[in-house]
């Protein structure tokens, strides 16, 4: 999708030298990871070379990269920096990208028993945003995302069953949240963000679930113009990656952009626009789609 | 009674290979900082403590003029306000549209914002969405934004802030301390401004429990699962002995009973709630949905250590809270109906 409205978005990121969440923020790995991501997604390989090396200055020894420069937890932004470094296809960032995953694979969250009054099976080994806590939503989504993406983690049980959670994490009507399911006999109630990161994290898989149609659906309905530019974004480029055509995506992103001011928008907001507009490009799936077939759940 | 940002956690060093450019607000003064908390801690045993309650309340009402009335009742210096930082901390765990009685009411806080305003102190919005990465879409679900942009408020996003380490100063939990968002850290006064409603884990949420909400997810996670795994009681406790200065207004106008605090139904109640300790503000909340403060986990290491519950060392202000007091109802689940007055 090259329109004018997307060029300008792409070119202001370029010319940025801070990667931050917001403008009073500091650099912190996710929206380095993302601008890098969005650069190579439209061809600005370049540009996209400064936050991918400063990427590197995040990651530690064991492979792991902090949230944040200089800080050693928590790591869940491993996985996207892996996702940035592969996409370069620059030898140079393969290192840096065969440690994260190294480090990836051997670190899962810590599963808790399971329990009644719970709808999830939170025994079932998956990701965690902070070492040592329990498996979440998202974190899982990135962590499968990038293994795939590296290849050669395929037969990784751990692989398997972080897929296999993430189906589980859908509701039962469809969508999913930070990745509680059902408390107390209750579903609990969609979001946007975690819903588009879920289905981009399960395209590919051969696996048929009527919550993955679900979960496009509540997408479809939900997603507006005036939805805030992360939840759009993520949104949309979860149901690019089943290729689903319901919305006009070059008209909700342009109707989005006509609401904001793109001068006072952060590189982490920049960088997710450009990704959406690219959408069809699957810049999350840098080595083509993998399923691991993973086992079913309930 | 500020506790200021201290002494670096040993378990965050900097991974080999990594350099360290976290030394912002970390800086010294930690035995200070220590025994000012050990002061305050200390001094809460025992003492009394004022709470203020307001009814017949509108959100379209003078409620800016109840604020003003609950803090003067509750014998808060406002004085002491001018020129300083102040932060209205709502309740935005996972805002809804349709579900406006899960979250502080947007015009509760305008009135609060126009009354810490109009003490001349230099008022922002802060909060850290514990269910909600996008921080902007949960600003916007709630129906903040445009009561923030109409004010011209600034809104600071805790979740992805600078963070400064301070100590736990509480020890419930084994926690050696917290990172707070510099907002937070550097506030002279932090406005704990709850929904009144309940809990299906511990009972019902309030003023202190709302504060799980200063703690910044891109340290924590989503929901704040280290707290959990430390226990939810013990850290609400801790995180609330050792943040700067704090009061609270809660919004108990429209409130929430039955399975809160996400999918709980309206229960209209009418009220504002004032407090300048918070154990104390709580444990009116309790009193007035019908639980045993001493019951609540939270409330029952807060006891005595950060302020009284025990009704006979609370001073009501404004309206007694029994006749105000009305069931709330919550989930049939053995470990909320213990909690049950």
């Amino acid at each position: 999708m090259s329109q004018p409205q997307f060029d300008a978005v792409v070119d202001r990121l370029a010319r940025r030298r801070s990667w931050r969440y917001a403008s009073e923020s500091f650099d912190s790995a996710e929206p380095l990871a993302l601008a890098a991501l969005a650069l190579l997604s439209h061809g600005r390989t370049e540009e996209a070379y400064a936050p991918l090396a400063r990427l590197t200055a995040f990651q530690a020894s064991d492979g792991s990269v902090a949230f944040r420069e200089g800080m050693a937890d928590p790591e869940w932004c491993t996985s996207l920096a892996v996702l940035a470094w592969i996409a370069s296809g620059e030898e140079g960032f393969a290192k840096h990208a065969t440690a994260a995953c190294q480090w990836i694979a051997a670190h899962p969250g810590k599963p808790v028993p399971r329990s009644i009054d719970i709808g999830h099976d939170s025994e079932l080994p998956a990701w965690s945003w902070v070492q040592e806590t329990s498996p979440w939503l998202e974190p899982t989504a990135f962590h499968v995302l990038a293994l795939k993406a590296q290849g050669g983690y395929e037969k990784l049980p751990l692989l398997k069953s972080g897929v296999a959670a993430i189906y589980d994490r859908l509701l039962p009507s469809g969508g999913a949240n930070c990745g509680n399911t059902i408390v107390f006999n209750a579903e609990l109630r969609p979001h946007l963000q975690p819903s588009g990161i879920a289905l981009l994290a399960l395209a590919g898989e051969k696996r048929i679930s009527p919550k993955v149609a679900r979960t496009r659906d509540y997408l479809n309905r939900a997603l507006l113009p005036t939805s805030a530019t992360p939840s759009l974004c993520w949104g949309l480029l979860g149901l690019a990656a089943h290729d689903d055509p319901a919305l006009d995506r070059e008209a909700l992103l342009t109707e989005h952009l006509a609401l904001h001011d793109l001068d006072a928008a952060s590189e982490h907001r920049l960088a997710l626009i450009a990704l959406a507009a690219a959408a069809d490009a699957h810049p999350f799936h840098p080595s083509g789609r993998l399923s691991v077939t993973a086992p079913a759940t309930r | 009674m500020t506790n200021s940002p201290s002494s670096v956690p040993p378990s965050s060093q900097p991974k080999p290979g990594t350099v360290d450019r976290r030394a912002l607000l970390v800086g010294g003064g930690a035995a200070a900082a220590g025994l000012l908390a050990v002061g305050r801690i200390r001094s809460m045993q025992r003492t009394r403590s004022e709470v203020f309650i307001a009814r017949n309340q509108r959100y379209d009402g003078p409620t800016s003029r109840t604020i003003l009335d609950g803090l003067s009742a509750v014998g808060f210096d406002a004085a002491a306000l001018r020129g300083k930082k102040v932060l209205l901390k709502p309740n935005l765990v996972e805002p809804n549209r349709d579900v406006p009685h899960m979250t502080t009411h947007p015009d509760l806080l305008a009135a609060a914002a126009e009354a810490f305003l109009s003490l001349g102190a230099q008022v922002a919005v802060g909060e850290g969405p514990g269910h909600m990465r996008d921080t902007e879409e949960a600003v916007s679900q709630s129906g903040l934004r445009e009561r923030l942009d109409a004010m011209k408020l600034s809104f600071r996003d805790l979740n992805y802030e600078d963070v400064a380490w301070s100590k736990n100063r509480g020890r419930a939990s084994s926690l050696d301390g917290f990172w707070f968002p510099r907002s937070v850290a550097e506030a002279d006064l932090v406005v704990s401004m709850p929904k009144l409603k309940t809990h299906h884990w511990m009972g019902m949420t309030a003023s202190m429990k709302n504060l799980y909400g200063v703690i910044p997810g891109c340290k924590y996670g989503w929901p704040k699962n280290v707290l959990h795994h430390h226990g939810i009681a013990e850290t609400v406790f801790d995180i609330n002995a050792s943040l700067p200065k704090t009061i609270g207004i809660v919004d108990g106008i429209d409130c929430m009973e039955g399975d809160g605090p996400i999918l709980g139904t309206k229960k209209a109640m009418g009220l504002i709630l004032v407090g300048a300790n918070l154990a104390a503000l709580d444990a009116t909340v309790a009193r007035i949905m019908q639980l045993d403060p001493a019951k609540v986990p939270y409330l029952g290491y807060a006891a005595d250590r950060l302020g009284p519950i025990d009704d006979d060392y609370i001073e009501q202000r404004g309206e007694a809270w029994r006749p105000l007091s009305s069931r709330f109802e919550i989930v049939a689940k053995p470990h909320l109906l213990a909690m049950r007055a």
